[in-house]
């Protein structure tokens, strides 16, 4: 099932929960992979800055480390709903034809759960960090609104998984798709 | 123990009914870990395993080697490492082949992803093997299991996934992976070779090129070695980190795929996308494998196995042995990263209390991935061919790569017999 047909069929509440599923997420993903272009452009900015001018960038280390998060939660949405996470399908040519929707509903509802669960801790980690004013070693940042960040994309990624989950209830999506982005 | 095993079939259990590894993994040990210690203790420790492993400077160095393996993908480089092995291996018996694998290593030089080897080398080396009449199972298979080489040869987003979980250096195992991986050249040609010697007529031999043309082909590759030179030159030199490296990478890689033209914004784009999804994709699994393991080191299951290996203490090759058997059985099942993930926290401080060296310990493991990789039913590569090249069929592909598979079970055995093999080169990296 490509998003295209996926958006082309379904009634309007369908689409809502298609476009809850995509647009967020995309345009968060635009935000992931221009962190990704900022973090290769600023290590290669430092190595040079070093040899050429002896002048590497300032806590350049934390700044890559506080990117990470960034890069890993904002594409999470987008991940979630195309179903892109490793799973196993040796068991797949036993699953009768009619099951696989109900297979594919169950299971991004679980991810969902599962997703949910590291948001919500996600939220309470923020807490803590605002309650003792944790900040980074360098820079002094403080750590609160990254963890908060975390956790609000996390939730973002939930709403992605419970609208892959409500695209098998409503019939737009009939075989767990297969996995997704490249893997190592 | 008993929640120990408890959680690894429950684990399966989940994972079979195609819930995401990952998640199978954060559920199965939040709720190991309620009854293993307390609800408390298991809530404050998703939230920060998560938060914690995101924010990690190390772990950069795996999306620059992603984002670098996929910008040389999309640059074409697989063309000339092709054709500059095929002017000097083509025109043999079995030629094409052997230059295939020979231009999947060359390429696993610059990429750390198998499956990116298999995909890439398959575009540019089937056409031409099916040209000259090569068996399909042959021509395949060489692409599959050269493929593998991808997480051998450094730049390997393994072997960085492997130096974080055991806090072993990561220039040390980059350094380590090159011999074993030359080792791989080796034996898949002469597996090839084994092949063409009992039927003759799977690889027909193709035109001879002289060396003018030889010559030609090889000042193409300029580029790969350029690339090769400036990260590993970097890391082993000392010159830079790893991440720096990786970052330098990808900014050539990046530069390469530029001026050839083959970037658009649409390219461009998609290649920054695929590599945060991977990342992402990764990054999941990781943290759901920390969680895991965290729920593990609560029960009494590692101490357990090291009392188990303990008796074992004057013949310690048999725990070695052992665990291989493991990861082939669990590599029917998993794919390579997850099982790397889930395996190597419980076995490392195992082999470890052993007397054996981190860095072989970590090639060891790589190796037997990359048989994972070309083993039924699982078996990645083959379904990466499977993919691209829609006209065979996978018993076709699996049938062709026997011959490799069998020369990966030779390899393993010097790799583990002869620790020397990955240890030497090692020993410069500072």
């Amino acid at each position: 099932m490509t998003e295209a047909s996926e958006q082309a069929t379904g009634s309007p509440r369908h689409k809502l929960a298609y476009w809850l599923g995509t647009v967020p997420g995309q345009a968060l993903a635009v935000v992931s992979c221009l962190l990704l272009f900022a973090m290769m452009v600023l290590t290669f900015v430092d190595v040079g800055g070093r040899y050429l001018f002896n002048s590497p960038l300032p806590a350049l280390h934390e700044i890559i480390s506080f990117t990470m998060p960034g890069i890993i939660f904002c594409v999470l949405p987008t991940v979630c709903f195309r179903e892109g996470h490793v799973t196993i399908d040796l068991l797949d040519g036993f699953v009768p034809e009619h099951w696989k929707r109900w297979q594919g509903f169950a299971v991004n509802l679980f991810s969902a759960a599962a997703m949910a669960l590291i948001s919500w801790r996600l939220a309470v980690r923020a807490y803590d960090h605002f309650q003792f004013d944790e900040a980074t070693d360098e820079l002094y940042l403080s750590l609160w609104p990254f963890s908060l960040f975390a956790a609000v994309l996390s939730a973002v990624a939930v709403v992605a998984l419970i609208a892959a989950a409500g695209g098998y209830l409503a019939g737009v999506r009939r075989h767990p798709s297969l996995p997704g982005a490249g893997r190592a | 123990m008993t929640e120990a095993l408890l959680g690894f079939i429950a684990l399966l259990t989940l994972s079979f009914m195609r819930v995401p590894i990952a998640f199978s993994m954060v559920s199965v040990g939040f709720v190991g870990m309620i009854f293993a210690n307390s609800l408390q203790g298991a809530l404050s420790s998703v939230g920060q395993t998560a938060f914690d492993a995101a924010i990690n400077y190390e772990l950069s160095v795996v999306p620059l080697f992603v984002l670098m393996g996929n910008f040389v993908t999309r640059a074409r480089l697989s063309e000339e490492l092709y054709t500059a092995s095929n002017a000097f291996l083509g025109h043999r018996k079995g030629g094409l082949a052997m230059a295939t694998i020979v231009a999947c290593g060359g390429f696993s030089a610059v990429c750390g992803s198998s499956l990116a080897t298999a995909a890439t080398m398959s575009k540019v080396a089937m056409p031409s093997m099916r040209k000259y009449g090569y068996d399909d199972g042959l021509a395949a298979g060489a692409i599959a299991a050269g493929g593998t080489l991808g997480i051998l040869i450094p730049p390997s987003v393994l072997l960085v996934i492997y130096g974080i979980l055991t806090q072993t250096n990561i220039g040390k195992l980059f350094a380590a992976g090159i011999l074993p991986g030359l080792l791989g050249i080796l034996f898949y040609m002469l597996a090839v070779r084994s092949v063409i010697a009992i039927k003759p007529e799977l690889g027909p031999p193709g035109e001879r090129q002289g060396w003018g043309l030889r010559m030609q082909a090889l000042s193409r590759v300029w580029g790969v070695i350029v690339l090769f030179a400036v990260v590993m030159g970097g890391i082993y030199g000392g010159i830079f980190s790893p991440t720096e490296a990786a970052g330098i990478g990808a900014f050539g890689a990046f530069l390469f795929a530029a001026a050839r033209r083959a970037l658009n914004w649409r390219v461009f784009y998609e290649v920054l996308l695929e590599s945060v999804a991977t990342t992402a994709m990764l990054f999941t699994v990781l943290i759901g494998a920390l969680v895991f393991a965290n729920f593990i080191n609560l029960t009494t299951f590692p101490q357990t196995l090291l009392e188990v290996a303990g008796g074992f203490k004057d013949r310690p090759w048999l725990v070695i042995v052992a665990i291989l058997v493991i990861y082939v059985l669990l590599g029917c099942v998993f794919e390579s990263l997850s099982m790397i993930l889930l395996t190597v926290p419980i076995f490392f401080p195992l082999v470890m209390s052993l007397g054996y060296d981190p860095v072989w310990y970590g090639i060891v493991v790589v190796v037997i991935t990359e048989i994972s990789l070309i083993t039924p039913p699982v078996g990645l590569n083959v379904f990466v061919l499977r993919g691209v090249l829609p006209d065979v069929s996978t018993s076709t592909i699996f049938k062709g790569v026997t011959a490799y598979w069998i020369a990966d079970l030779f390899r393993l055995a010097v790799v583990v017999g002869f620790p020397p093999l990955s240890l030497w080169l090692a020993s410069y990296v500072t």
